[in-house]
C-alpha cells in the first residue's frame, strides 16, 4: 500500500504515543496544519529546515530510513497532492449531516462546510 | 437505506464487545481519543467554528475513516470532546455498513439528495442509536453502578439523599468518568431515577 505523508506522519505521531493534542500542545504547532496534513488535505512544508523542525518534533533520528522516508515522502505529495485535495475533500463530508434546526440540506451549506474542512479556518 | 432497528439491550451488549475488545480492564475514564486513533485508526480533524457555522459538534466523515470535530471543543472542552468522540465512534461500530451501500455519492449535488433522502425520523434515530453506544462505553455499567452506589451510601443513603447530595453525587460521576455534567445526570437519571426522585422528595432537615 502506498502510505501518503500525512499517513507517515501519523503513524510516527502514535508510535510516540502522543494524541493529536498532545503533540500540538508539546510542540506548539497549530492544530489545524498538523491534523490536515495528517489527513492529506495541506502540502507539508517545502522549506527543508521546517520539514526538519517537524521530523525532530517526531524524534526520528536523522539519517534513519524513516528520516529519508520523511523527506520523500514530503516531495512525493508536493507532485501529487495539489491536484488531488478537492476530491479528496468530499470524503470528509459527514455520513450523516442534519442539524437541530434545518430539516433540509442545501448546496451552499455544504460548500461552506467544504471549505472549513480543507482550509481549516473558522472566518 | 433501509436503518434495522436497534434496542437499548442491544446497544448495551455491542458497547460491552468493543470494550472487552478495545479496553478490557474497562478502567475509567475510558480512553476513547486512544481508542479511537490507535486501535480504530481513526483519524481526527478538528474544524475552526464547524459548530457555529454548521451547528453541529461533531460528525464522522463518510468513508468512515475521519472524525471531524470543533477545534474550540477538541483543544478546550476535553469532557464534551470525549462525548463526541464516543458518539462518532458510535455511529462507527452501528452504521458503517449501512454507508458502504452508498458508494455512488461523485459530487456535491449527490451527497444533498442522499442527506435529503433521509428522514428526520430515520437520522434522529441513527443519532440516538450513536448517543447510548457512547453512554454506554464512557459509563461502563459495572463501575458505573459501583460508583453510584457507593457514592450513595457515603452519602448516608437513599432515604437521607438530598438535592445538594444529588449535586456532590454528579460531581462524582464527573470526576471519575471525566464526561460533562449533562452527560453525568442524564446517566444518572436513566440508570437510577429513584435516586433522583429521592433526592427531590428529601427535605434537607
Amino acid at each position: 500500500m502506498n502510505q501518503t505523508f500525512g499517513e507517515f506522519f501519523r503513524q510516527k505521531r502514535l508510535e510516540q504515543k502522543m494524541s493529536l493534542r498532545g503533540y500540538c500542545e508539546k510542540t506548539a504547532y497549530d492544530v489545524a496544519y498538523i491534523s490536515r496534513i495528517e489527513n492529506s488535505l495541506m502540502l507539508p512544508p517545502k522549506d527543508e529546515s521546517k520539514l526538519q523542525d517537524l521530523a525532530e518534533s517526531l524524534h526520528i533520528i536523522k539519517n534513519s530510513t524513516d528520516w529519508e522516508r520523511f523527506f520523500d515522502l514530503a516531495a512525493i505529495s508536493h507532485k501529487t497532492l495539489p491536484k488531488d485535495i478537492d476530491a479528496r475533500a468530499l470524503n470528509y463530508l459527514p455520513a450523516f449531516l442534519r442539524s437541530a434546526s434545518k430539516k433540509e440540506l442545501k448546496k451552499e451549506d455544504i460548500e461552506k462546510l467544504l471549505k472549513l474542512i480543507k482550509e481549516g479556518k473558522g472566518e | 437505506m433501509t436503518l434495522p432497528f436497534i434496542d437499548d439491550d442491544d446497544i448495551y451488549h455491542r458497547a460491552d464487545i468493543f470494550l472487552h475488545e478495545y479496553h478490557p480492564s474497562y478502567l475509567c475514564p475510558i480512553p476513547i481519543e486512544e481508542i479511537a486513533e490507535v486501535k480504530l485508526g481513526l483519524f481526527i480533524l478538528p474544524v475552526k467554528n464547524l459548530e457555529t457555522k454548521c451547528e453541529i459538534d461533531g460528525s464522522i466523515s463518510r468513508d468512515f475513516k475521519t472524525i471531524l470535530i470543533d477545534e474550540k471543543v477538541y483543544l478546550h472542552q476535553d469532557d464534551r470532546a470525549r462525548f463526541t468522540l464516543a458518539h462518532e465512534v458510535g455511529h462507527y461500530i452501528l452504521h458503517k455498513s449501512l454507508f458502504e451501500k452508498n458508494h455512488s455519492i461523485t459530487t456535491i449535488e449527490d451527497f444533498v439528495d442522499f442527506q435529503n433522502s433521509l428522514s428526520y425520523k430515520d437520522w434522529q434515530r441513527i443519532e440516538i442509536q450513536a448517543y447510548r453506544f457512547a453512554e454506554e462505553i464512557l459509563f461502563p455499567k459495572a463501575v458505573f453502578r459501583d460508583v453510584v452506589e457507593q457514592e450513595v451510601k457515603r452519602l448516608g443513603g437513599l432515604d437521607k439523599l438530598t438535592i445538594t447530595d444529588l449535586s456532590t453525587l454528579g460531581k462524582k460521576i464527573k470526576k471519575v468518568f471525566h464526561v460533562s455534567n449533562g452527560a453525568s445526570y442524564s446517566k444518572l437519571r436513566r440508570e437510577f431515577s429513584l435516586i433522583i426522585e429521592k433526592a427531590q422528595s428529601n427535605i434537607p432537615f
